[in-house]
């Protein structure tokens, strides 16, 4: 695929014109025309990124399942909605310092007007053309911003669709393999096993019917010894040799029948194992389906909303009157520097988590030891976590198996959520 | 012990020799008649499985087919800008 260019619009000040060659040449597998239709139309970053998704995956509901379930997937707006979130926060910034500098001219005009009067004329339109531009200027970065915003309320919505749609879409694809394949398998499993039953049953009763038989058999050969007269001995004799015969006939039958019944169970093994496999693959399914939706909502939305809070418990804590003046988010840099109390940290694990990886509160101030309302780095805060798992699992206050990788996974998320390192 | 306490005696083994025989006999057909009947349906029932079996993966193909391009959808339209 030839390079495409790109005319990328920033702000409305700047144009500047991206020459970009995507990096590999996307081969994916796709069946469906429409989707097909959608793959062209992504862009060549999307469409490099969606062919390393594809690369290995085959017409496979487990394999497409884990790319559908891939967390590179969120990473992907993520990685998008970080550029913006940044962006936005730089406008905050400047849109500050212009309504401050707006203040800080209405503040010297009053200065002066107390000071010498009234302004002259040709300085007093001056002065007003010089609050216009800045006032437009703000406008103009409000705009941007309300744009911005936009974009990224854009890319969270898309993310909780998909969420939701994925979900739906596992939930139809495992319940179709449920009642499709294998409960009507397993019925017919279970119905043929009961016919065996039956059958056990049967060469179970027969033979202990034979044994009864065999013993009365001895009985009567017993009794033939007393029996005075001939031809009553050989009439019985000749009973007797019958009955043998019969009880012979017997054991062949018995044996024949045990012969079935081992081709039988050979073929309800075989029968079963087939059946099997369609389990095996619903459990894969649901393995993959379960396993990766623990993953957050990695949205910047929230980011937003963090700012805010961030500037409440700032008001409070320092025991001003909570007049916020600067766009500057409390919390900016590394994770050694920035604080924040066990209990908020604890809510935004639990927000961004939810309720499958919910710590709470109270256990976790017994554990750690600490005062909820102590405020310490993200770092300190983040080992209190690992020593949590650590003791949660071993004392087994929760049953959550969150690998050391994973929850580290978590750590970074969060830590990336919160001070955008 | 009189003839005719012998001669009942007798009488009575040769009727236990009988009915013994009758009921041996009895056993065998009824074992036989039953557990045909049962690895008949057995047998049936294991061909109608297997044959289910031969559709069902036919059947799965297009679900598999289906499924996989709902997915694929969802995940295009997901890294999609639209």
């Amino acid at each position: 695929m030839a390079g495409t260019e790109i005319k990328k619009e920033i702000g409305k000040e700047t144009t500047e014109t991206i020459t970009m060659k995507p990096e590999k040449e996307p081969q994916v597998n796709l069946a469906d025309p429409e989707n097909k239709g959608i793959f062209e139309r992504l862009s060549d970053k999307a469409k490099s990124f969606g062919a390393n998704l594809y690369e290995k995956a085959k017409i496979n509901i487990v394999d497409r399942a884990k790319i559908m379930y891939n967390e590179d997937l969120f990473s992907w707006h993520d990685e998008i909605s970080l550029g913006v979130a940044s962006k936005i926060r730089g406008h905050d910034q400047r849109i500050g310092a212009l309504e401050k500098s707006l203040v800080e001219q209405d503040r010297r005009l009053d200065s002066y007007k107390k000071r010498f009067g009234k302004l002259p004329p040709d300085l007093q339109e001056k002065a007003y053309l010089e609050k216009q531009n800045l006032e437009r200027q703000k406008e103009i970065l409000k705009n941007q911003r309300d744009r911005m915003q936009t974009q990224l309320e854009f890319r969270n919505n898309k993310k909780s669709l998909y969420e939701n749609r994925r979900n739906e879409i596992a939930q139809e694809v495992n319940g179709r393999i449920q009642e499709r394949f294998v409960a009507p398998r397993e019925k017919r499993i279970e119905s043929l096993q009961e016919e065996k039953g039956k059958f056990d049953q049967e060469i179970y009763a027969f033979v202990s019917t034979k044994t009864e038989l065999e013993k009365e058999l001895t009985e009567l050969k017993s009794e033939v010894e007393n029996v005075e007269s001939d031809w009553e001995k050989d009439a019985l004799g000749r009973i007797i040799k019958e009955l043998q015969g019969e009880l012979k006939e017997s054991n062949n039958y018995i044996k024949s029948r045990l012969k079935e019944r081992a081709a039988i169970e050979k073929k309800l093994v075989k029968l079963d194992k087939k059946a099997n496999n369609w389990r095996d693959y619903q459990n894969e399914f649901a393995r993959v389906t379960q396993r990766t939706s623990h993953y957050p909502e990695t949205g910047e939305k929230p980011r937003e909303k963090i700012k805010t809070e961030r500037r409440e418990i700032s008001a409070k804590t320092s025991g001003t009157t909570g007049e916020i003046t600067e766009t500057k988010p409390i919390i900016e840099t590394k994770e050694e520097i920035e604080k924040l109390s066990a209990s908020d940290y604890i809510n935004e694990w639990n927000r961004y988590f939810r309720s499958e990886m919910e710590i709470k509160p109270k256990s976790f101030v017994e554990i750690s030891k600490i005062d909820q309302k102590e405020e310490l780095t993200i770092a300190e805060l983040e080992n209190l976590i690992r020593n949590y798992y650590m003791a949660a699992s071993k004392e087994k206050i929760r049953p959550l198996k969150l690998k050391e990788r994973e929850l580290e996974k978590r750590l970074k998320t969060l830590r990336r959520y919160l001070i955008g390192f | 012990m009189n003839v005719r306490d012998t001669t009942n005696k007798t009488n009575d083994g040769l009727k236990r020799a009988q009915d013994l025989l009758a009921k041996a006999k009895k056993a065998n057909s009824d074992f036989v008649q039953k557990t045909d009947i049962l690895i008949k349906n057995i047998n049936q029932g294991i061909n109608q499985a297997n044959q289910e079996l031969g559709k069902n993966q036919k059947e799965f193909k297009n679900f598999e087919k289906d499924s996989t391009n709902k997915m694929d959808k969802a995940v295009l339209e997901f890294l999609s800008e639209e």
